[in-house]
């Protein structure tokens, strides 16, 4: 509860949060509260302008090239962007968090192979592993998760790794260490709710990131499957409209801007308060 | 200190070898692409027939030690899209995404360094607030929805900028401000906290308060001990940049590296992909290696290891 | 369709006070094409794909070429006919020469179709003249091509758009065509800079008279609105595939819009293979009731391009304007669904590319939207190239297709499509089987349409396909060039010009 205070009392972060919550808001009620049938294409009423009044009642972003509600697919699109952005986090963290642990305590041979495959994953493009993988396991969501997962799984491996190696040699993990306690019980109780602050920061930074991540992916026809409505195949179908009906590009744009500012503005506050060198900043 | 730059060189190489092996394989998994060459009414007769020909229907082992031996011998391949050598059709390209990678480079720099410097000496005030607010921005636009606007912008209502292709350093303004965006806003916030870190440190703060020397003396001590992260920020960045020009390049229909590498892809070049990647691991790793270089000259601290 | 204009009318404007000067080429001795691919090789029989054929006409000639009314014309050829069924004879220009001097005759022909004929040299539209068996030289400038059975769309096979049928210079001239062609063409290369340009100069030789053109250059651009951003600012004066809502935009002041419809098809294909409910012709006919193409071709293609009743294009040989297709009637749809065991609908895939096609994409959808309200739930794969070359080889493909195709003859549609065991066949019908081949058999033109008529009576009513439009071909142009777009997509600059 203290924490919340204390990450209030900056105004950004509090913005940033209101920006989110919304956004998680449209993410998790989507389709209850978007006001048409994302899906409901009438394609006699496409590219109609913002605030203008269609059979079923007002398009206040104005319809695609299909005649869609703009805005309840930007609602429903939340979901996905947001899944996505989120589910890719908790993979990376997952794989690199246990590879960072492990090569932090284990610093002989198997810390020393799973440092050399981060080198060997950092020297390959992202997209180029984006596009194999996806061409060798088929275009879907999960898949899509999977690629944006392993992209940055070596962040967190470093950083929890770099730590480990420090926090390894500390009085409190030495007396486990004699106490003859398992390895695992080590990383799991003593090594682990150390690293939290440090995976905190970095997630939230790169829940930003992974997000537009995703659209790029979209935007090269890579992204999740078309059926889904997702900002960045949005942003994507629009963008041979820009000079006609701009809003069928620009109000995902908008969406994923404010969105991924929100993010970031959360993510930084939240570094600002728990990365140990930045605490000194504080004060 | 050469035991150092040794042990790094070693391990650059494995790295290199270890992506070969990992691309090779990876690409090949999802079948190979002799259906793509021919035209939708070849029958299954002549696909099979052109599978054979290519060598694709022997076993991944065998085709893999032969790329191998070819590959220790300088020879990489035709293309099977373009029939020419495949590293040809790599390194003809590099130049050209060399060029924006590095015109992108330089104005992430040349923008984000006096920026950064700026929001840390002046903390708290207002020109931090407005380096924060713009790295802010910059952080959160996707590269592609800022390529189009410039080129809706300076290029359809305008009419000052050419929207794309290769050629004066006028073709190059729009691409490198895509695709420098991300990095400017990375390198001006990181720089900014590592000054304001080191200016905190008690030696920095004990030398201001004694007057012991002036401020420019000061940032420039400063300046060299926040270079180490910032450093590995901007080698991070290179290699983003080089493999994130892809969208940049195929917006602005700039003949770089990253076009090739996505045709390569879409078409299942095996042997384009496998130059394109080797290739970039080589630089990539090369250009650690360099970062590795300059860490031992800043940092007194590792040549002695 | 209301258009909203704002957006455009602003920026015209706009533009004309900011780019007095840009929106002239430099010099009007110049032409810069855009199209959305770069050539994949300078060797007309080692390609497959049109951007690189449209580069290639302006360098090599054909034995025949295709006028604007889609009528061939002689060529390299100057006259042809059958001495016997298995025989065309062509008669050859003579006076011609390549751009390194050597002289045209029938050993360049021979020469050239060898080479694409060869097993070993892996030609890609190998298939497309696959039927010819032998070339044999009967004298300078007479040559025969011979065909195992009678091959009445050899014309077809010969002409510019069957890419391998370029004609190229026999000897070492065509060692390194594939980054030194040279040709009989108007146009000499001068250099290729992949991914970035292909510059060609005019041959001032020329047999049908030197281009009034003195430079073209070819630039691959693949995103559209850059295509634009560079016809509006003066760097290209053709802009290939301008989608429709950009016409009224363009077509004015500096710009202007040239559109045609192609010959190319739009059309939705059945698995009927595998089992599934499109086994059953009423579900068939249905899906064909529950489409409004008409509406979409209005709505998506701004009216533009040719609605079709059959899959075939309207201009091709033997297409009948009195076929009707399906009328829009989603009542009689669910009608048929439900007769067929479906009342409440069914749930099927669609798989295809995206993106090949101008507004494939955006068709597919409306196609979907109109089948959901009938009560078809279609799951749509979108497949990136490379996979879906790979899924199609193993006949992974299910459920509704929607394919490309063109071809001016029904035996180049319905036979690969239609016929039992064909690659791209998901279809089989045994009367019909027998039709198309007694079509194929016979070169006798009456007899041939009468055969196709009684092929389409059955197509019809059995409804393998959803047929759909022939799409427009949309241009970009510079206001002040002259020339003509072609229905197969191909570029001629022969007698273009500038004023």
């Amino acid at each position: 509860m203290q924490f919340l205070h204390r990450f209030l009392r900056s105004k950004l972060a509090l913005l940033g949060l209101i920006i989110v919550l919304v956004v998680l808001i449209a993410a998790v009620f989507g389709p209850a509260i978007a006001p048409h049938d994302p899906d409901a294409q009438d394609i006699m009423q496409r590219l109609l302008p913002p605030l203008s009044q269609g059979e079923e009642g007002r398009h206040w972003l104005g319809t695609d090239a299909l005649g869609r509600d703009v805005l309840s697919r930007l609602i429903v699109g939340a979901r996905v962007s947001m899944l996505v952005g989120v589910a890719a986090v908790v993979v990376s963290a997952l794989v690199g968090v246990t590879c960072g642990l492990v090569a932090g305590y284990e610093d002989r041979v198997l810390g020393r192979v799973l440092m050399a495959i981060t080198d060997v994953q950092l020297a390959i493009p992202f997209l180029v592993l984006a596009l194999a993988v996806v061409a060798v396991l088929g275009p879907s969501m999960w898949n899509l998760i999977l690629v944006l997962g392993l992209a940055n799984w070596v962040q967190y491996a470093r950083v929890v790794r770099a730590e480990c190696l420090v926090l390894r040699n500390l009085d409190f993990v030495q007396a486990a260490l004699t106490c003859g306690t398992t390895p695992f019980t080590i990383l799991w109780r003593h090594l682990l709710p150390n690293v939290t602050s440090s995976i905190t920061v970095i997630s939230g930074l790169l829940v930003a990131k992974m997000i537009l991540f995703e659209s790029s992916l979209s935007f090269l026809g890579l992204g999740v499957p078309a059926a889904i409505p997702t900002w960045g195949s949005m942003i994507a179908d629009g963008r041979n409209y820009v000079a006609n009906a701009w809003w069928v590009a620009a109000m995902p744009g908008w969406a994923l801007f404010l969105t991924v500012i929100g993010i970031n503005l959360v993510g930084d506050r939240l570094r600002d308060l728990l990365d140990p060198r930045s605490t000194q900043l504080e004060n | 200190m050469l035991n150092f730059l040794l042990t790094r060189l070693v391990h650059a190489v494995a790295v290199v070898f270890g992506v070969s092996v990992a691309v090779f394989f990876l690409i090949r998994i999802g079948g190979d692409p002799s259906a793509l060459f021919l035209p939708p009414e070849a029958s299954l007769e002549e696909i099979a027939r052109f599978r054979h020909l290519m060598g694709f229907d022997q076993p991944l082992i065998v085709q893999f030690r032969q790329f191998l031996g070819r590959a220790l011998q300088g020879d990489f391949g035709q293309s099977l899209r373009y029939d020419q050598p495949a590293m040809q059709l790599v390194l003809e390209r590099f130049p050209a995404t060399l060029e924006l990678s590095g015109a992108a480079l330089l104005l992430s720099v040349v923008v984000a360094v006096p920026l950064g410097l700026l929001a840390a000496v002046q903390r708290g005030r207002l020109a931090d607030r407005v380096g924060l607010f713009l790295s802010l921005i910059g952080q959160s636009f996707p590269t592609f929805w800022l390529a189009i606007m410039l080129i809706l912008l300076f290029s359809e209502t305008w009419g000052i900028l050419p929207p794309s292709g290769r050629g004066g350093w006028l073709n190059l303004v729009m691409p490198a401000m895509a695709l420098a965006a991300y990095s400017t806003a990375i390198i001006t916030r990181l720089l900014r906290s590592s000054m304001i870190e080191v200016l905190q440190s008690d030696y920095i703060r004990t030398a201001r308060a004694k007057g012991l020397a002036p401020l420019p003396i000061i940032l420039v001590h400063a300046l060299r001990n926040a270079a180490i992260p910032t450093l590995t920020v901007i080698a991070l960045q290179v290699g983003a940049l080089l493999g994130g020009a892809v969208i940049t390049e195929e917006i602005f229909a700039y003949p770089g590296i990253g076009r090739l590498a996505i045709q390569a892809i879409s078409n299942r070049d095996f042997t384009v992909i496998q130059a394109f990647v080797l290739f970039m691991a080589v630089v990539i790793v090369s250009i650690n290696f360099l970062v590795d270089v300059a860490y031992a000259l800043l940092d007194p601290r590792i040549r002695r290891r | 369709m209301k258009r909203r204009d704002f957006a455009p009318l602003l920026a015209t404007p706009l533009l004309a006070r900011a780019l007095p000067a840009r929106a002239q080429p430099a010099s009007a001795r110049m032409l810069t094409v855009a199209q959305p691919n770069d050539a994949q090789t300078m060797d007309p029989a080692k390609h497959s794909a049109f951007p690189t054929a449209n580069i290639l006409f302006q360098i090599f000639d054909a034995l025949l070429t295709q006028d604007a009314a889609g009528d061939f014309k002689p060529a390299l050829a100057l006259s042809w006919s059958n001495p016997d069924p298995l025989t065309w004879r062509f008669v050859l220009r003579q006076g011609v020469k390549f751009h390194n001097g050597q002289e045209f005759d029938a050993t360049a022909v021979k020469f050239t179709f060898d080479r694409a004929l060869d097993p070993a040299f892996r030609a890609p539209y190998f298939s497309r003249i696959a039927a010819i068996k032998a070339v044999e030289v009967v004298d300078k400038f007479t040559v025969d091509l011979k065909t195992a059975a009678p091959f009445p769309t050899m014309l077809y096979s010969v002409y510019e758009a069957s890419f391998a049928t370029l004609i190229v210079p026999p000897g070492e001239a065509s060692v390194n065509l594939a980054t030194m062609p040279i040709g009989t063409g108007p146009y000499r290369f001068v250099e290729w800079r992949r991914d970035d340009r292909v510059v060609l100069e005019a041959n001032p030789d020329y047999w049908g008279g030197a281009p009034r053109i003195p430079r073209v250059v070819f630039r691959p651009i693949r995103e559209i609105r850059t295509r634009i951003a560079e016809l509006r600012s003066g760097g290209v004066q053709i802009a290939v595939d301008i989608p429709p809502e950009d016409i009224a935009a363009l077509d004015g002041g500096a710009t202007k819009i040239a559109n045609i419809a192609s010959d190319f098809l739009y059309f939705f294909n059945f698995e009927t293979l595998k089992p599934s409910p499109l086994q059953d012709k009423r579900v068939r006919q249905a899906i064909n009731h529950a489409v409004d193409v008409d509406a979409i071709q209005r709505a998506l293609l701004g009216g533009l391009g040719t609605r079709i009743a059959t899959v075939l294009p309207s201009n091709a040989f033997g297409y009948d304007p009195s076929w009707k297709p399906y009328p829009f009637d989603p009542a009689r749809a669910r009608a048929l669904l439900a007769e067929a065991g479906h009342r409440d609908g069914f749930a099927i895939t669609l798989t295809s590319r995206q993106g090949r096609y101008m507004k494939d994409k955006e068709i597919m959808e409306a196609t979907i939207g109109f089948l959901r309200r009938v009560g078809i739930r279609v799951t749509a794969n979108y497949l990136e190239p490379g996979v879906w070359a790979q899924v199609s080889e193993r006949k992974g493909r299910e459920g509704l297709i929607f394919g490309g195709w063109s071809g001016r003859d029904p035996d180049l549609v319905w036979y690969p499509l239609l016929y039992t065991g064909q690659y791209q066949s998901y279809y089989t019908n045994l009367a019909l089987d027998a039709l198309l081949v007694q079509g194929r058999s016979t070169l006798d033109e009456a007899e041939r349409r009468r055969i196709y008529n009684a092929a389409q009576a059955i197509i019809h009513e059995d409804a393998p396909f959803l047929p759909m439009l022939q799409p427009p071909l949309i241009y970009g142009l510079d206001a002040r060039l002259s020339w003509s777009p072609r229905t197969d997509s191909m570029i001629d600059l022969r007698k273009a010009s500038f004023g």
